[in-house]
């Protein structure tokens, strides 16, 4: 079973997602913040990583290039799930960061998982 | 000097990395360049004194610089005396006060064409807020400005703004480095 690991501060969001992703046949472990992003991500691999970008101490960019910096976690498939509206520059890095979506809350839900569904199958670049 | 004004001209959001050193003395210059170009530019000070601003920006450009075209936000003053708001300044209650300072650019923008927006600086925040709090201000002040059809410079010290630059920039078109 494909497993998705869902990074946001918001426990809410957390569990949510993790419900809409488990009806669809995933395993979903969720982390409230970019710490425990991490020390999950020691522990057990992810298929997929949904991460948040407006984090306290740790926003979603530090973690992604935190976990580019782990040589077995460096091909690990990241999607950015957030609020967060990023211009010119901020699209330049997330493709340096190797993001591979970016999804904007509040999701449709019909759409998010159809990119879920794209983004497992390797048929993931926008 | 770059050419600040030909680069706005592609870029909504500006992020402007300068050196430590040379931050004050390069900022009124960039200040005095947005002045050239455009009509009205507000500044945003979080640590610099309205009167200290004025006074460089005088020197700078041998009193040829046309101070009607600013206008600033000064954050500091009042933590120090008491200062009434004037035409070309207004004053809040302190860096602290993140709501008065969201507010005042809002109403600023609602009533007057500004042109582009300067905020010295984003780092700054970072002495008085977490991480988050100063990245979502920055996120909703730039969201803020493109609704209102104003550019936004950023500046940046290149050795001490710590991880706010890196985080901001995320949301620039552009980051510029000045030597």
């Amino acid at each position: 079973m494909p497993k998705i690991m869902i990074v946001d501060d918001e426990p809410h969001i957390v569990k949510s997602v993790k419900m809409i992703l488990e009806k669809r046949g995933y395993d979903v472990i969720g982390a409230e913040s970019g710490r425990e992003c991490i020390q999950k991500l020691e522990k057990e691999r992810v298929d997929l990583i949904l991460m948040d970008f407006f984090m306290p101490e740790m926003d979603g960019r530090m973690v992604i290039e935190e976990i580019r910096e782990i040589p077995d976690l460096k091909g690990t498939k990241i999607a950015i799930l957030t609020s967060a509206e990023f211009r010119g520059r901020g699209m330049e890095i997330l493709k340096e960061l190797n993001i591979l979506d970016y999804i904007t809350k509040p999701i449709d839900i019909d759409d998010f998982t159809s990119r879920i569904k794209k983004i497992m199958k390797g048929n993931d670049r926008h | 000097m770059i050419d600040i004004k030909e680069i706005l001209t592609k870029s909504e959001m500006l992020g402007l990395v300068i050196p430590d050193r040379e931050y004050d003395k390069m900022l009124i210059k960039v200040a005095s360049i947005l002045s050239e170009g455009y009509d009205k530019v507000l500044y945003i000070s979080i640590d610099k004194p309205y009167k200290s601003l004025v006074s460089d920006l005088k020197q700078i450009s041998d009193g040829k610089i046309n101070m009607d075209k600013f206008h600033f936000i000064d954050c500091i003053t009042r933590t120090e005396r008491d200062a009434q708001s004037t035409k070309n300044c207004t004053y809040i209650s302190s860096p602290l006060a993140l709501d008065e300072i969201h507010r005042t650019i809002l109403n600023i923008l609602k009533k007057r064409r500004i042109d582009v927006t300067l905020v010295d600086s984003p780092s700054s925040l970072s002495t008085y807020y977490e991480h988050m709090d100063v990245l979502k201000f920055m996120h909703l002040l730039m969201t803020k400005l493109i609704i209102a059809k104003c550019k936004g410079v950023f500046p940046f010290h290149r050795e001490s703004a710590g991880p706010a630059r890196r985080s901001i920039e995320m949301f620039v078109d552009k980051i510029v480095y000045l030597e």
